[in-house]
C-alpha cells in the first residue's frame, strides 16, 4: 500500500505544474450557417424585376434578432454574380421591403403567420424551426449526424418565382415537392 | 425505466455523456469557411445542441459509462483492460489470453451471469455460458463508449443478464471520418497495429473500414517461472455503414471478420487409456464473422421503431473441444412517449442458434449437432408520477427457450429526484440464467479415482436442469452538488435460487443439479472530482459478501461450488484514477487499484484452494501530442511488481502470473 500512496502523492505534486490554455476551436454553428447563406445566394436565381439594375445589391436579411451579425459581416466585401451583398436586419415582417434571402430567427413569434405573409413574394426564406419547410418556409436547416444540412420546399420556391440550381437541390437532405 | 437502456437496446446513439469529438478542421477565421463549397460545408462536424446530454442522475440502476476519453487515457489495449476502471466489476486476468470478468460475484473462466454485447450483438457463448474475451477485440479508438450496468437487466435484455450487462458501442461512421494508423509494442505487447479509414460515400451515407492486429507475449507460471505458453495473435477487420433516408429513417450495416490463435498449456489432460494426466501444448484457433443491420424509423419525435437483424458465426477449436455456432437474431422494438407521462417501450425477438461440436474424450456434448430457438417479448413503461421528480418503471420480459421453457423476468424501479442534485432510486427485479449446452448434455472428464483400475470421474450434463434465478433488491443515491464533485452510491441484496451445483451420483459420476441457494450483498461507490480544468480524479470502492449453501447432503461437508461462489470474487476493491494535463500537449494518467485476496477452487484437485493474495497494481501513462495529427504514448501497466497472480483457471490451466508491461504507442490521424 505504501507504494500506492507514494505514487498518488507524486501524481498530485506533478499536478501542481501550471497547465496551459486550450486552443482547439470547433467551428460554430453560426459560422457555418453564414457560409451556407452565402452558398445559397450563389446557387439561387431571383426574378430580374427584383433588382433595379446590374449593380443593385443582393440583400440578405435577418428577421428578428440577428444571431450572427459578426459572422455575416465579411459577406459585405464579397459579390454574387457581380452584385454586392448587403446585410439588413428587420424587426417586423411589415418592415421588409427589398430582400432576397431572409433568415428568420427561430425565436420569432407567430412564425406560421409570418411565412404566410411572405408567401408568393420573391424571397428565399431560411429557418431553423422544426417543420419550417412544411409551413411554407423555403429552406430549413436540419442537423444530421452532427452536421448541418438543409431541406428545400420546392413548391414554395415555385410559387415565389425562385429558381434553385439543380446542384443545390441535389445536396439537399430532403426536397419537398407535391406530385405534379 | 432506464433511458440508457432504451438507447442501448434500440441501438440509438443518444449519448449518455456528451462526447466532444475533436474538430476535423480548425478555422482561423470566418473568411476561410466562406470559401468552401457547399459539399465541404456539409462535412464539417458541429457540436450540436440537438445531441441531448442524457443525465446519469435520471437512471434507476447502477450504471457506469466509460467514454472514449477515458478509454484513451487508460492506456488499455483491449476491452478487458478498459473494464478495470469500472467500480464494482471484477476484472481478473488468469493468463495472457484468458480473463475472468464478472459483476457482483461468481467469477470464473466461464462467468455466466454477465451479458456482453457489441453494438447490440450478443457475444455470450451459449454452449459454455461465458464470453471468450480473447476474440472480442475491437479498435478501441472507434469505441464511442462502454456502458456497464451492474445488477439484472433481464427485463430488457433477457436471460443471462443476471448480475450485469456490458454494452460496447462503437462510433457511428460519420464520427470516424478520415484515417487513423496506430502502432504499439512493448515487452508484453508484441505488437498492436490498427488502421481505420472513414469516408463520406454519398451525401447521406458514411462508411469506415478497419484492420487490426494484436499480438501478445506469454506470461510465466507461478510455481516454477516456466513459460506459460499463453501468447496470442488476433487479426481482425470490418466495416460499418451509416446512412439516412430523409429525416425519418436511418440505417446501419456493419460486419467483422477475425482469426485468432491463442496458445494454452493444458494440464491435466486425460486420455481414455491412461490413468496419468498429460500436458498438451494446445493452440486455440478461433474464426468468426458477423453481419448486422439495423433500421430505425421515426414516426414522430415521440414514436420510433427499430428493426435489427444479425448473423454471427464463430468457430473455436481446442484440443478438448471444437465448437461452431451460427446465430441468427431478429429484434423489433417500438418506443412511444405519451404526454410526458408515459415512456413505453415494447419489443419482440427471435434467435436461432445452430451448434456443432467436435467432441473429445475429455469434453463431449451430445447430440453434437443441435439447433435451438429462443422467442421473447418485453414491455416496459416509465411513468412520471411527478414530472422530473418521481417516476416509476414497470416492465417484464417473457421468453421461451428450448431448455427450460417459459421464463418471466419482471422488474419494478422507482426514482425520486429529491432536489436537482440529489437522486434516490430503488428497484426489485427477477432474472434467470438458462443452462448451457454443457450443463444440459455435456460430459467433462475430471480426474481418475485413486484406486486401480483408476476409472475416471466425469461430470455429466442434466437435461432436467432448471434455470438459476435471482431476485435482486437494489438501491442507490447520487449527489452532485456541483460540476466539481459528484458521488454515486449503490447497494444490492441478491437472493439466489437453483444455482448450478455438482451432485455425486456414484463413484465416478457427478451431475449438474440445481443445488445451491444463497444470497449476496454489497455496495459500490464512485466519486468524481474535477477541481481544475486540467485535473480530474475518480475514487471507486466496492464491497461484496456472498453466502451460498449447497442443499445436497453429500456436499455439506465440503462443497467446491460453495467455495467457487463465495471466494472467487475479491471482497474489497479500491481504485484511484487521475488525469492531469501537464501542458497543452502533454497529459499524464494514473490508475492505482487494490484488489482483495481471493481463494480459487477448481474442479481439478490441483487448482483447488489456491489463495491469491491481495495486491496493489499501478498503471501510469504519459501522452504527448506534438502536432494535431500525431500522438505518442508511453504506458506502464502493473508497475509495482514484476508479476503477480490475479486468478487461477478452474479446470486445466496452471496458475499464471500477470507481468509488468511497458509499451509505446504511436497514433497518426489524417
Amino acid at each position: 500500500m505504501r507504494h500506492f500512496f507514494l505514487t498518488i502523492a507524486l501524481a498530485f505534486v506533478l499536478s501542481l505544474a501550471p497547465p496551459c490554455g486550450h486552443t482547439a476551436e470547433i467551428p460554430s454553428e453560426s459560422q457555418l450557417k453564414a457560409a451556407y447563406l452565402y452558398n445559397f445566394a450563389k446557387f439561387i436565381s431571383w426574378p430580374e424585376d427584383t433588382f433595379a439594375n446590374e449593380q443593385d445589391p443582393l440583400v440578405i436579411g435577418v428577421l428578428g434578432n440577428n444571431p450572427f451579425s459578426k459572422e455575416l459581416a465579411p459577406l459585405t466585401e464579397r459579390t454574387v454574380r457581380g452584385r454586392p451583398i448587403k446585410i439588413m436586419q428587420f424587426k417586423k415582417v411589415e418592415d421588409i421591403q427589398a430582400c432576397h434571402l431572409l433568415y428568420i430567427n427561430p425565436a420569432i413569434r407567430q412564425l406560421e403567420a409570418v411565412l404566410k405573409t411572405l408567401h408568393g413574394k420573391p424571397i428565399v426564406t431560411v429557418g431553423d424551426n422544426k417543420n419550417f419547410a412544411h409551413h411554407n418556409g423555403m429552406i430549413q436547416f436540419v442537423t444530421r449526424r452532427e452536421r448541418l444540412r438543409f431541406i428545400v420546399n420546392l413548391d414554395v420556391a415555385k410559387s415565389n418565382r425562385i429558381k434553385i440550381n439543380s446542384q443545390l437541390l441535389s445536396l439537399a437532405f430532403e426536397v419537398l415537392e407535391t406530385e405534379k | 425505466m432506464l433511458q440508457v437502456m432504451k438507447n442501448i437496446s434500440t441501438g440509438l446513439c443518444v449519448s449518455l455523456v456528451t462526447i466532444t469529438a475533436p474538430p476535423s478542421y480548425l478555422w482561423a477565421a470566418d473568411e476561410e469557411m466562406l470559401d468552401l463549397e457547399l459539399s465541404q460545408l456539409m462535412q464539417i462536424q458541429i457540436t450540436s445542441a440537438g445531441r441531448k446530454e442524457q443525465n446519469l442522475a435520471d437512471v434507476a440502476a447502477a450504471v457506469y459509462v466509460i467514454n472514449q476519453e477515458a478509454i484513451h487515457n487508460s492506456g488499455a489495449t483491449s476491452i478487458p483492460e478498459a473494464l478495470r476502471m469500472v467500480p464494482g466489476l471484477q476484472v481478473l486476468r488468469m493468463s495472457s489470453n484468458k480473463w475472468a470478468i464478472t459483476s457482483r460475484g461468481f467469477n470464473g473462466v466461464f462467468s455466466n451471469k454477465l451479458l456482453v454485447q457489441i453494438d447490440g450483438r450478443s457475444v455470450y457463448t451459449p454452449s459454455y455460458s461465458g464470453v471468450y474475451w480473447d476474440v472480442q477485440n475491437v479498435v478501441l479508438e472507434d469505441v464511442d463508449r462502454i456502458e456497464v450496468i451492474r445488477g439484472p437487466g433481464a427485463t430488457l435484455w433477457g436471460a443471462n443478464a443476471v448480475n450485469g450487462i456490458i454494452n460496447i458501442i462503437t462510433k457511428q461512421s460519420s464520427d470516424t471520418q478520415g484515417g487513423l494508423i496506430s502502432v504499439a509494442a512493448g515487452n508484453h505487447e508484441d505488437g498492436i497495429a490498427s488502421f481505420r479509414y472513414g469516408a463520406q460515400l454519398t451525401e447521406d451515407t458514411y462508411g469506415r473500414l478497419y484492420v487490426h492486429r494484436h499480438d501478445q507475449d506469454s506470461y510465466q507460471h507461478q510455481a516454477d517461472e516456466t513459460d506459460a505458453h499463453d501468447d496470442s495473435q488476433l487479426s481482425s477487420g470490418g466495416f460499418r455503414l451509416d446512412g439516412d433516408f430523409g429525416l425519418q429513417n436511418n440505417w446501419t450495416v456493419q460486419g467483422d471478420l477475425y482469426h485468432g490463435d491463442a496458445s494454452q498449456l493444458i494440464f491435466p489432460y486425460w486420455t481414455a487409456n491412461s490413468p496419468m494426466p498429460s500436458t498438451v501444448d494446445d493452440q486455440t484457433e478461433s474464426d468468426g464473422y458477423n453481419l448486422l443491420s439495423r433500421w430505425q424509423h421515426k414516426i414522430s419525435e415521440t414514436n420510433t421503431w427499430t428493426l435489427q437483424a444479425y448473423f454471427d458465426a464463430t468457430e473455436r477449436d481446442e484440443v478438448y473441444l471444437g465448437q461452431t455456432h451460427h446465430t441468427f437474431d431478429l429484434d423489433f422494438q417500438h418506443r412511444l412517449q405519451w404526454a410526458n407521462l408515459h415512456d413505453l417501450v415494447w419489443g419482440l425477438g427471435y434467435r436461432n442458434i445452430s451448434e456443432e461440436f467436435a467432441n473429445s474424450y475429455m469434453v463431449s456434448i451430445n447430440p453434437a449437432e443441435k439447433t435451438s430457438e429462443l422467442f421473447s417479448g418485453f414491455i416496459q413503461d416509465e411513468i412520471s408520477l411527478i414530472e422530473n421528480t418521481l417516476k416509476v418503471t414497470l416492465g417484464t420480459k417473457l421468453e421461451h427457450n428450448d431448455y427450460t421453457g417459459f421464463e418471466v423476468q419482471p422488474s419494478a424501479r422507482l426514482l425520486w429526484k429529491a432536489t436537482p442534485n440529489n437522486t434516490i432510486w430503488t428497484s426489485v427485479s427477477r432474472a434467470v440464467r438458462t443452462p448451457s449446452r454443457v450443463e444440459d448434455s455435456g460430459k467433462i472428464v475430471l480426474e481418475p479415482l485413486p484406486i486401480p483400475p483408476f476409472p475416471k470421474i466425469s461430470v455429466y450434463g442434466n437435461p432436467e436442469l432448471e434455470a438459476e434465478t435471482v431476485i435482486a433488491y437494489e438501491a442507490g443515491y447520487r449527489y452532485s452538488p456541483s460540476s466539481v464533485f459528484s458521488t454515486d452510491l449503490s447497494f444490492f441484496y441478491n437472493d439466489y435460487n437453483d444455482l448450478a451445483d455438482y451432485r455425486r451420483i456414484d463413484m465416478t459420476s457427478i451431475m449438474f443439479t440445481n443445488g445451491i441457494e444463497g444470497h449476496s450483498y454489497g455496495l459500490e461507490i464512485s466519486n468524481q472530482w474535477r477541481p481544475l480544468s486540467w485535473l480530474t480524479a475518480e475514487l471507486n470502492y466496492s464491497y461484496i459478501e456472498l453466502k451460498m449453501t449447497s442443499l445436497d447432503m453429500s456436499n455439506q461437508v465440503f462443497s467446491i461450488s460453495e467455495l467457487v461462489s463465495e471466494e472467487s470474487s475479491p471482497k474489497h476493491q479500491l481504485s484511484l484514477r487521475s488525469s492531469i494535463d501537464l501542458s497543452e500537449t502533454v497529459h499524464f494518467n494514473i490508475l492505482g487499484r487494490y484488489v482483495d485476496q481471493i481463494q480459487t477452487s477448481g474442479q481439478a484437485a490441483y487448482s483447488s484452494g489456491i489463495i491469491v493474495d491481495d495486491y496493489v497494481a499501478l498503471d501510469v501513462n504519459i501522452i504527448w501530442q506534438p502536432t494535431k495529427n500525431l500522438e505518442l504514448m508511453l504506458v506502464g501497466q502493473n508497475l509495482l511488481d514484476s508479476n503477480h497472480l490475479e486468478f487461477v483457471h478452474e479446470y486445466f490451466i496452471e496458475a499464471t502470473e500477470v507481468d509488468r508491461s511497458v509499451y509505446a504507442k504511436l497514433t497518426w490521424t489524417f
